[in-house]
């Protein structure tokens, strides 16, 4: 990241926004908003979200920016109303306590791209006090109190959670912790899934679970013979959601289609 | 015929293919960037010019309505088609969109079977789908219909 570059692109980012809000005619406010979406774009390749970033060159600053244009042939090209005082206050007052808001809560974030942060590594959810039983985990034995802590959290089978009664403890080096790795209940890639990890640190066990991007980093190019993870995890993780979007586009297609083509296939 | 765009419609005629065949390379790969939302809409970006460059009818006839409608359901049909074949080869065990499950775990390894599936068909049935519903979402739009609501 270039920290000036970034700040550039995002003072003519706000000045976009705001010149596509104020101008009157119609053409320029989407000529304005097609730069945005390019400045949007750039920010994003910035941030190393590569695909996401062609996604929005293509799809917003392409495809949009020609579908608004297509439906300006329809419309009048000035925006001839008036605007009502009251209603510019209103919207502006929301906006700002809108970005209070955010500024409130971006305390709370992890650092851009940490790679130890909860969504991508693994998150804590509880501690025990260590009473001798770190002496059981170093024979490979999970203590029967983590396990049914564990149990009553809710990560058990009636809530569709592995259970706990196959597993194996591994000593990881690089994290200096034990991993739990629990067998899972797959056709094809059945053996052992890392899931909790415990970490000693001075009188206490931390247990943490790990989250679901660790398998999609660790295991997506060998389980799918794809390079690119991105491809790889929109069809195949995440197929359901994949297959719902292209439903989405397609009803989208029809229904413009059963509004505009009146009488067009007589 | 006094023909100021012939600078344009040159231009247009000459990119088109160069365009239409990056949009397939964005669509298949799984070595880049990009897959079938992306490869698709830049499909269809190449039909928007045209239709731009030469006129909506002259468009229209290049992207035929009724191709774009088999086409965008076509698409659709491809990706749920590959999650019923993995329900029928798996004979009922619900592997729905596991791509393991398909017949092509016959002939090779069934990871190399599942590469294949999400690179060169599940990808080219998005982005059929996504480019035939952008070019007839754009030629919708333009459409002008004469007075008795005709299109």
């Amino acid at each position: 990241m270039i920290v000036p570059l970034d700040i550039a692109l995002i003072i003519f980012l706000v000045v976009s926004a705001i010149a596509a809000l104020f101008v009157r005619d119609l053409l320029a406010s989407i000529a304005i908003l097609g730069t945005y979406t390019f400045v949007m774009a750039c920010i994003y390749v910035q941030m190393n979200a590569v695909d996401v970033g062609f996604t929005e060159a293509a799809i917003g600053a392409g495809a949009s920016t020609a579908l608004m244009v297509a439906s300006l042939t329809k419309l009048q090209r000035y925006d001839t109303g008036k605007r009502k005082k009251a209603k510019v206050v209103i919207g502006a007052f929301t906006v700002i306590l809108l970005a209070g808001l955010f500024f409130y809560v971006i305390e709370d974030m992890p650092a851009f791209g940490d790679y130890n942060s909860p969504a991508n590594k693994r998150i804590e959810i509880f501690e025990v006090r260590d009473t001798g039983l770190s002496e059981k985990l170093e024979v490979e034995k999970l203590p029967e109190e983590i396990k049914s802590r564990i149990y009553l959290l809710g990560y058990n089978e009636r809530n569709n959670f592995p259970s706990l009664r196959e597993y194996k403890i591994v000593w990881n080096e690089e994290e200096e912790g034990w991993d739990v790795l629990i067998k899972k209940n797959e056709t094809f890639f059945s053996g052992f899934e890392k899931l909790y990890f415990i970490k000693k640190e001075g009188e206490i066990l931390k247990v943490y679970r790990y989250s679901i991007p660790v398998r999609w980093q660790e295991k997506s190019e060998e389980e799918m013979n794809t390079p690119n993870m991105v491809t790889a995890g929109l069809a195949d993780y995440r197929g359901y959601d994949t297959l719902g979007e292209t439903v989405v586009i397609f009803t989208a297609a029809v229904s413009v289609a059963a509004l505009l083509r009146r009488g067009y296939l007589e | 015929m006094s023909d100021v765009n012939v600078v344009i419609k040159t231009t247009v005629r000459t990119m088109l293919p160069f365009i239409q065949l990056y949009g397939f390379y964005v669509m298949t790969g799984t070595e880049g960037a990009g897959g079938g939302f992306q490869g698709g809409v830049i499909l269809a970006a190449s039909f928007i010019l045209y239709g731009i460059t030469f006129g909506a009818e002259k468009g229209r006839q290049a992207a035929p309505e009724s191709w774009n409608t088999a086409f965008k359901s076509f698409g659709l049909w491809i990706y749920a088609g590959v999650g019923m074949l993995t329900i029928l080869y798996s004979l009922g065990r619900a592997e729905f969109l596991n791509y393991s499950a398909t017949f092509l775990s016959l002939f090779v390894p069934h990871t190399v079977a599942r590469g294949i599936l999400i690179a060169d068909v599940i990808e080219i049935g998005i982005g059929m789908t996504v480019a035939a519903s952008f070019i007839s979402l754009f030629f919708d739009l333009v459409w002008r219909s004469d007075e008795d609501g005709r299109s």
